[in-house]
């Protein structure tokens, strides 16, 4: 059945292919303990400079609040509105369902700019102040349809008699949802979270036009990196959120993994 | 529970009402109201003015050779970005299908999800630091004496394509990996059986069965990238604005949201019937149901 | 018998439509208390929708259901007297056995001890004795169906409902659980209605069963009744084996006693119990008969109500126990040119030789036996 013959030239493409999607990043942490401003090689030797100097810097601090506040209450937001859609669309037949959730996931493909710029159109028009408020407004439409995709896998792996078994046992229909479902795809709901928390830290381009004045962390890379002497700090910077993505992605799949094992499913299946 | 259609029909509605809603309020609402920018205001002086129905903006946006010039430029590094991303992608997918162990699939299938979770900014960021006149590759290379003169790379289509096709690279892996796993592993031994060569049954089955999957694969690299902001705005330098940039300065730099938002509802119309024929074109390998 | 017990479960002109599917059709059925009561039949053909409505997890288009003398419309699944084995068991997995068997109590007002003793009375009583603290999605298939019997009876439904509850399971275990059932039914004394699709399952468990076609009931019968006496050709043909002649109609007296000339078999007369219905698109009347019900005479002595005929064997399938022999008989060729052979099953005992392929013989039969089918 396998291609033992053309095995070994892919396995050495599809090596070289994960080094091309790491290389980059592998560079953030060299250059961020580099005691050398320029950003190339050789490396100048270790420091934590750039680390100390990026925890003393108050705009950054700043940046960091507002980015952590938009991060908790766009992913709760999405999440909420994802198991909403979720639980719909696995268990529910109503009409127009193909075309409505189609319409909820388009964010997913839509060109970011386009999002920013009507909302951004949109929010002048009414008058309304651009705030960590707005941009909380953006992340929640673009983190649910990944809340949503999470949400989907979790609710659809249910077996839809256990609910009707929790009923004919005689709870009622919230008591089914809250003992029987809720539990069994918590994992997913934590999943669903993590990656909605992940999107909003990293997103750019709606925290550029919808913040206002206000700064959050990937603008505040942006606005640095006209200034040379700025780019190590990034790196460092640059290196404590890829390892928070990590660790937070790395923590939704184990609880996505453990979902699985506890209703004893099996199967890959990958966070998209 | 005693659930009839109808019932189920409401529960439903009730319950897909909340998410609808917040998307009818924050992305259809903005996005009608750039319709009416672009189909019925103008600007004029300082001020938007209301003109009625008009088509003006859309025939500046005709007559401007530079947006036209762009929108080109977009479709067409887009274009490059998805065929690049799709055939580097597609020997991946299939390594991951068909050579990997069952059990390490999942691993594999997070490192290669990994990059795509990180900062995309920084990730660009990082091609620009590595691509720059006395960056990464430069410095290395005029260090180990391959080079004397730094090589230019950065403000070319070429780095641009490059550091997109990195930055989507999960998003065409996974749906062609997807399609790929859907195959009945037996049809292919069928096809060997029948006397294919190795190859001939790749071209004449998995190809042909794995063909859902590049079709989504090449739809969502291509939509989201024309209207890729940073990329052309870091690693183009300005150089070579793309819609994305375009639209940013007509609604912000320029303050003329009618063309900016005629432009963007040109981008999006483009980009829809580019995906359309696309999908036409292909549709018999989407017709076959596995 | 059940005959004299209280009415449990009476649905009257129940009917059930899908938009244009008409998953029930005007089933009028009463269920006595006490009764195992089987729904037989194809997949589509009703059973588990009708079990359903029961169960109260769906609504009905027109008609009744009353359980216990109660109509039942209004009240839903979680108020009604009935509990459900599901056919995927339906364990919930985040749970331990004793939590799933304990999770109906939850509403109930007595004390923990008292509940952890009737978790306890309920796992033994399906033989899971001392298994209350494993976790659920670790048992096997076997476990998991009697945790979810244990979980049923211990709420002490008046109606248990069994939703192909063997079908999961491989064949030497599903037997066991047959015998297993049946004997926990016995005990327990409720209602038990056990939806499947496998005829031996149903003969060997139900008092009495109701063979459904299309969402009508086709024959409401005990066991034996329904094996010896098919309602219907269909009935007989998903029921067992049944072997059908041709067969020409040539009398009927005033008592409803029928002549026919059945090919390959010669006349008989049967009596108006021994007759069944055609269903629509049979052109000519048969006559069917058991393969356990003709005998090879090489084997057996002639008894006086039995008739002779003379076959050749045409095929031998040797099955251990039993052999089965298809025969043609002497004479079904005429009219009929490629008339099929009639299988016949003998039991294989001792000092009884295996018959070969193309043995001219005789075979025993007797009128009792027969059903015609017109």
């Amino acid at each position: 059945m396998k291609g033992r013959m053309n095995g070994g030239g892919l396995r050495a493409y599809a090596v070289l292919y994960l080094l091309f999607l790491y290389a980059p990043i592998i560079l953030l942490p060299l250059f961020a303990f580099n005691a050398g401003t320029i950003i190339a090689f050789p490396l100048k030797g270790f420091t934590t400079q750039w680390f100390q100097e990026m925890w003393g810097n108050p705009t950054l601090r700043r940046a960091l609040t507002n980015s952590l506040t938009i991060a908790v209450s766009s992913s709760i937001l999405a999440t909420c509105l994802g198991i909403f859609a979720a639980r719909a669309s696995t268990r529910f037949a109503f009409p127009g369902k193909g075309p409505i959730m189609g319409f909820i996931m388009l964010p997913m493909v839509l060109p970011e700019i386009i999002v920013a710029m009507s909302l951004l159109v949109v929010l002048l028009g009414a008058g309304i102040e651009l705030s960590i408020l707005t941009v909380i407004l953006g992340h929640v439409l673009m983190c649910t349809p990944y809340a949503i995709a999470v949400l989907t896998t979790a609710f659809s792996s249910l077996d839809k008699s256990l609910e009707e078994a929790a009923f004919d046992l005689g709870e009622t229909r919230w008591g089914a949802f809250r003992l029987v479902i809720l539990p069994l795809v918590m994992p997913g709901i934590i999943s669903a979270l993590l990656i909605s928390f992940t999107i909003s830290l990293d997103e750019f381009i709606i925290a550029f036009f919808l913040a206002g004045n206000e700064p959050t962390l990937p603008t505040y890379i942006f606005s640095q990196l006209r200034f040379p002497k700025a780019i190590p700090v990034i790196m460092a910077l640059g290196t404590v959120l890829v390892a928070l993505s990590i660790v937070l992605l790395a923590l939704g799949e184990y609880f996505r993994r453990r979902g699985n094992a506890r209703i004893g499913a099996t199967g890959t299946g990958g966070l998209v | 529970m005693a659930a009839s259609r109808r019932s189920e029909a409401v529960q439903g509605a009730t319950l897909i009402a909340p998410p609808l809603l917040y998307s009818l309020l924050i992305l259809a609402a903005p996005l009608l109201t750039l319709l009416f920018y672009s189909f019925f205001l103008l600007k004029t002086g300082y001020s938007d003015l209301e003109q009625g129905f008009t088509l003006e903006n859309y025939r500046q946006l005709a007559v401007d050779p530079i947006f036209r010039a762009i929108m080109v430029r977009s479709l067409w590094v887009s274009g490059l970005v998805t065929l690049a991303t799709v055939l580097l992608a597609f020997p991946v997918a299939y390594y991951l299908s068909f050579v990997v162990r069952p059990d390490r699939k999942a691993l594999w299938l997070f490192l290669i999800t990994i990059p795509f979770w990180t900062s995309y900014l920084i990730r660009v960021f990082l091609w620009k630091v590595i691509m720059e006149q006395n960056g990464v590759i430069n410095s290395t290379l005029t260090g180990l004496g391959i080079i004397d003169e730094p090589v230019t790379m950065l403000r070319t289509v070429g780095a641009i394509v490059m550091t997109l096709a990195h930055a989507y690279a999960p998003f065409a892996i996974l749906p062609i990996f997807v399609a790929l796993e859907k195959i009945d592993r037996s049809l292919l031994e069928a096809g060997r059986d029948l006397g294919e060569s190795r190859l001939m049954t790749f071209w004449r089955v998995t190809l042909p069965l794995a063909m859902p999957g590049v079709i989504a694969a090449v739809l969502i690299v291509f939509i989201p990238t024309v209207g890729d902001y940073v990329t052309p705005e870091l690693i183009g330098g300005g150089r070579i604005p793309m819609v994305a940039n375009f639209i940013q300065v007509q609604m912000l730099g320029l303050n003329n949201r009618p063309l900016g938002s005629a432009m963007s509802v040109s981008a999006m119309l483009a980009v829809a019937v580019i995906a359309g024929i696309f999908l036409l074109v292909n549709l018999r390998y989407l017709k076959v149901r596995q | 018998m059940t005959e004299d017990r209280k009415p449990m479960i009476e649905c009257t002109g129940l009917n059930k439509h899908y938009g244009d599917y008409h998953a029930l059709r005007d089933i009028d059925l009463t269920i006595r208390e006490g009764e195992f009561f089987s729904l037989l039949g194809p997949s589509g053909c009703g059973k588990t929708t009708l079990l359903r409505v029961i169960a109260g997890f769906e609504d009905i288009s027109s008609g009744a259901v009353l359980i216990d003398g109660k109509r039942m419309e209004d009240v839903p699944a979680n108020k009604r007297p009935t509990n459900m084995v599901f056919q995927s068991y339906a364990i919930f997995p985040h749970l331990t056995v004793a939590q799933n068997v304990a999770f109906g109590l939850r509403r109930d007002s007595r004390s923990k001890s008292e509940k952890d003793a009737l978790v306890e009375e309920a796992l033994q009583m399906v033989g899971l004795k001392g298994y209350g603290k494993r976790a659920a999605h670790a048992l096997s298939g076997g476990q998991r169906q009697r945790v979810a019997l244990a979980r049923a009876l211990i709420l002490k439904p008046k109606v248990l409902l069994l939703d192909e509850p063997l079908s999961a399971l491989d064949r030497k275990m599903r037997e066991q659980m047959q015998v297993e059932l049946i004997k926990l039914q016995r005990q327990v004394g409720i209602t038990f209605v056990l939806v499947t699709h496998d005829q031996e399952e149903a003969l060997v468990m139900s008092d009495r069963i109701a063979v459904m076609f299309e969402g009508r009931i086709a024959q409401l019968d005990g066991p034996e009744a329904l094996y010896a006496r098919p309602a219907d050709r269909r009935v007989a043909d998903f029921i067992g084996v049944m072997n059908f002649l041709p067969a020409d109609v040539t009398g009927e007296d005033a008592e409803g006693n029928v002549t026919v000339d059945v090919s390959g078999l010669g006349e008989v007369v049967l009596p108006p119990k021994q007759i069944s219905r055609l269903t629509s698109g049979d052109e000519r009347p048969m006559v069917g008969f058991r393969p356990e019900t003709m005998t090879l005479l090489s084997a057996s002595a002639t008894r006086s109500q039995e008739r002779e005929t003379g076959a050749t064997i045409d095929e031998v399938v040797y099955y251990g126990d039993m052999t089965y022999y298809d025969l043609r008989l002497d004479g079904s060729a005429r009219g009929d040119g490629n008339a099929r052979p009639v299988r016949i099953s003998m039991r294989n005992v001792f000092g009884r030789e295996v018959q070969d392929v193309g043995t001219r013989t005789r075979v025993a039969w007797s009128p009792g036996s027969l059903v015609l089918f017109r």
